[in-house]
């Protein structure tokens, strides 16, 4: 690596021009929600900054974050943001391996110490010393510890860095976290999804770039930009969701006219992503327009949740059994009060024929309940 | 876990548990109670104890003519009351929603904007019985925690349902999670408070029209 | 939709503004328009009421742009679309020439350059 590259000149050796690195600022600019004014200044400190090193690391992850990020089929402008970093370690995509692979590790966390972004995919296990997950004899807590001590910045990518993700779910045998349960000392942007958007990863990224910083985080360490909003705020079905007119099954009338969704578990109104504003693949498609409800992907524990299935308002339906015992239960107490209300009004009825017969002697045979006090 | 999935889970298990148990012990313990047998006779104009039963169910539900004048706000107010709530409760989307959810049982909703009106009336009627219940003196004198309590906990749920349903002011998931929540707080007093009418009403107006109609007497 | 959109109205609104202010010097201004709520029917009723003007040009860099004229001189339609024909970007720009088309000194220096070797060569041969 030769970090006195600057990326304009690397840019220019690619043949990409002033104008495209305009372009891509405007692009830029539009998706990380700046004013357009700034395209010039994002487009000038992209072209002067030097080529940024990334250490990608993939922990209990399923690759499918890589895939998504790595596999675009029209390639668009935002791939130009691959030019733009350095990518020193992926397992994935590099071609060395074993203690190459290694060193080059090493090398490129000593070379750029407190400068390089650390990327992680994947969850991190924590039970027994996290043994559960291991790269070359090491664990990934360990190998979290050590590199995002001199790591400019975290990115969690996908859900289950982010927040733990599916092998947290219910019973998390692993012990799983997200990587923020774990560095507490750096600034770290989540990027959830499952798998997140590519274009929300080169949003922070030319914002690093450009800015030498993270973007606006909201509550949960996500992106501002790309999270400020639910799905269903910005859903092109939105409007038949206030007219009432939903879809009840997936192949009846209002699943072919395109109505909303949340009858049939759309978690859209829960959940803040972009996808309904960028999208899919280039742009195509994304769930709901595909005629599927939104899962909630990029919100903790969105496995846990109960079905994909079940709506919003709904629920699994109440355990009847439990259902049927509290009412057994209800019961017992009510007629356990009635039972004592009956015994004391015997002992009052007792007490009164015991009296009567004292006053009236043995005369009366019979006593009226109807007439007692 | 978020209070939205806590308000969906746990509490929304033991909420609708005590709900159930409480309805059935209240119940329970009164049904079980000794009946006095009812051996007076039959009065000249006895209707019976079924028709009297019947009809006190009708007649206590309508105003009755010689107050007319001074009990008028209090049944239109009652009545648009109870009428909203039931049209919010049974015609809204998303409560028939929950209730096919949960049993697959399930009917036509009714169009959002009656829902919606029927809530603001709803809503209306709430406040206003809140605020003369707390300005009548009488009234005043007449209540205790557990009249203001009930009318609380049926105006908050109604509040942040129009909230919800509309989509203002906060974000759904926090006007979804204090939906829930204030109606399972709801759940939970309906048993044991002034609330219980739900099930006492009309079983209350029985017992006495069937005791009334068999001896002839007007009511 | 109505001519009278009152979104539309405030949109040509600003446009006015910032070419007032680009006559008073105030330089030049964008409008982002994939950030506000613009659905197609929205976005086309904007571009009638800007209208065409004289000038049209293709920038072939990473992909097709198209930056148009409008019937109000100053005014600029721009989409900018990536390699694989998406829009990327859309905007409105109020200045005299859209900042991405006139070459910069640099650029044209490096052009001298490479047309002097060029001469150079030519005399050489």
């Amino acid at each position: 690596m030769k970090p006195r590259d600057t990326l304009g000149q690397k840019l220019a050796g690619y043949g990409i021009s002033r104008r495209a690195l305009l372009k891509f600022a405007a692009a830029a600019a539009t998706s990380l929600a700046l004013p357009p004014g700034v395209a010039p200044a994002i487009a000038e400190s992209l072209s002067g900054a030097r080529r940024q090193s990334l250490i990608w690391l993939s922990f209990q992850d399923c690759t499918g974050c890589l895939e998504s990020l790595t596999r675009s089929d029209a390639p668009g402008i935002e791939r130009l943001i691959f030019d733009f970093i350095s990518l020193d370690y992926q397992e994935t995509l590099m071609a060395a391996a074993g203690a190459a692979a290694d060193e080059t590790l090493v090398r490129a966390a000593r070379d750029n110490h407190g400068k390089y972004l650390l990327a992680i995919d994947g969850s991190v296990p924590t039970a027994e010393g996290g043994v559960h997950s291991m790269v070359g004899g090491r664990t990934n807590m360990d190998m979290l510890a050590e590199l995002a001590e001199g790591a400019a910045a975290v990115l969690a990518i996908g859900t289950c860095a982010a927040y733990g993700g599916i092998p947290k779910a219910a019973p998390n045998p692993t012990s799983a976290v997200g990587i923020a349960d774990l560095v507490k000392e750096k600034p770290i942007v989540n990027i959830p999804g499952c798998p997140p958007i590519p274009e929300v990863l080169t949003g922070v990224l030319v914002n690093f770039l450009t800015f030498g910083r993270l973007p606006d985080l909201d509550d949960l360490g996500r992106p501002l930009a790309y999270f400020g909003t639910t799905i269903h705020d910005q859903c092109y079905r939105r409007p038949y969701y206030d007219q009432g007119k939903f879809a009840h099954s997936f192949d009846d009338e209002g699943a072919r006219q395109g109505w909303c969704l949340f009858e049939l578990g759309c978690k859209g109104p829960t959940t803040r992503n972009a996808c309904a504003s960028l999208k899919w693949n280039g742009g195509t498609s994304f769930p709901i327009q595909s005629g599927h409800g939104c899962l909630g992907c990029s919100e903790p524990d969105f496995w846990d949740k109960g079905s994909f299935y079940t709506s919003l308002s709904g629920g699994e339906g109440p355990p009847w059994d439990a259902v049927g015992g509290a009412a057994a239960v209800g019961l017992g107490i009510g007629g356990a009060a009635a039972f004592a209300a009956r015994r004391s009004r015997a002992a009052v009825d007792r007490q009164l024929a015991k009296e009567w017969q004292r006053d009236h002697g043995a005369t009366a045979t019979s006593k009226t309940e109807e007439d007692g006090p | 876990m978020t209070l939205l999935d806590f308000a969906r889970g746990p509490a929304l298990y033991w909420s609708t548990l005590i709900m159930v148990c409480g309805l059935v012990w209240r119940l329970a313990g009164v049904a079980l109670l000794p009946f006095r047998p009812d051996r007076s006779a039959a009065g000249p104009q006895s209707r019976g104890r079924v028709r009297g039963a019947l009809g006190t169910i009708v007649s206590r539900s309508l105003p009755r003519r010689t107050f007319l004048a001074r009990t008028f706000a209090t049944v239109v107010v009652g009545y648009a009351m109870h009428l909203g709530l039931l049209i919010i409760l049974l015609g809204g989307a998303p409560h028939i929603l929950l209730v096919a959810q949960a049993t697959g049982l399930s009917w036509p909703s009714l169009p959002k904007g009656v829902v919606a009106l029927a809530s603001a009336v709803t809503l209306v009627t709430l406040v206003f019985v809140l605020v003369r219940r707390c300005t009548h003196p009488v009234l005043r004198l007449l209540s205790n925690f557990d009249d203001f309590l009930s009318i609380v906990l049926t105006l908050v749920p109604v509040a942040t349902g129009i909230l919800l349903a509309e989509e203002t002011v906060l974000p759904y998931r926090t006007l979804l999670t204090w939906h829930i929540l204030s109606v399972e707080a709801m759940m939970i007093w309906l048993p044991f408070g002034k609330l219980s009418h739900v099930v006492f009403v009309f079983a209350g107006r029985a017992v006495s029209g069937a005791k009334l109609g068999k001896r002839g007497a007007t009511t | 939709m109505d001519e009278r959109d009152p979104f539309l109205n405030a949109l040509m609104g600003e446009v006015r503004m910032l070419l007032s202010r680009l006559l008073d010097d105030g330089g030049p201004g964008q409008i982002d328009l994939m950030r506000l709520p613009m659905p197609p029917e929205r976005r086309q009723d904007l571009q009638d009421m800007l209208g065409r003007g004289e000038v049209e040009i293709t920038l072939d860099a990473a992909g097709t742009s198209l930056i148009r004229e409008t019937a109000y001189a100053g005014v600029w339609w721009i989409e900018h679309r990536d390699r694989g024909g998406r829009m990327v970007a859309n905007l409105i720009e109020v200045a005299q020439m859209p900042a991405i088309v006139p070459p910069t000194d640099e650029e044209m220096r490096a052009s001298l350059a490479a047309l002097h070797a060029r001469d150079m060569k030519e005399a050489g041969r």
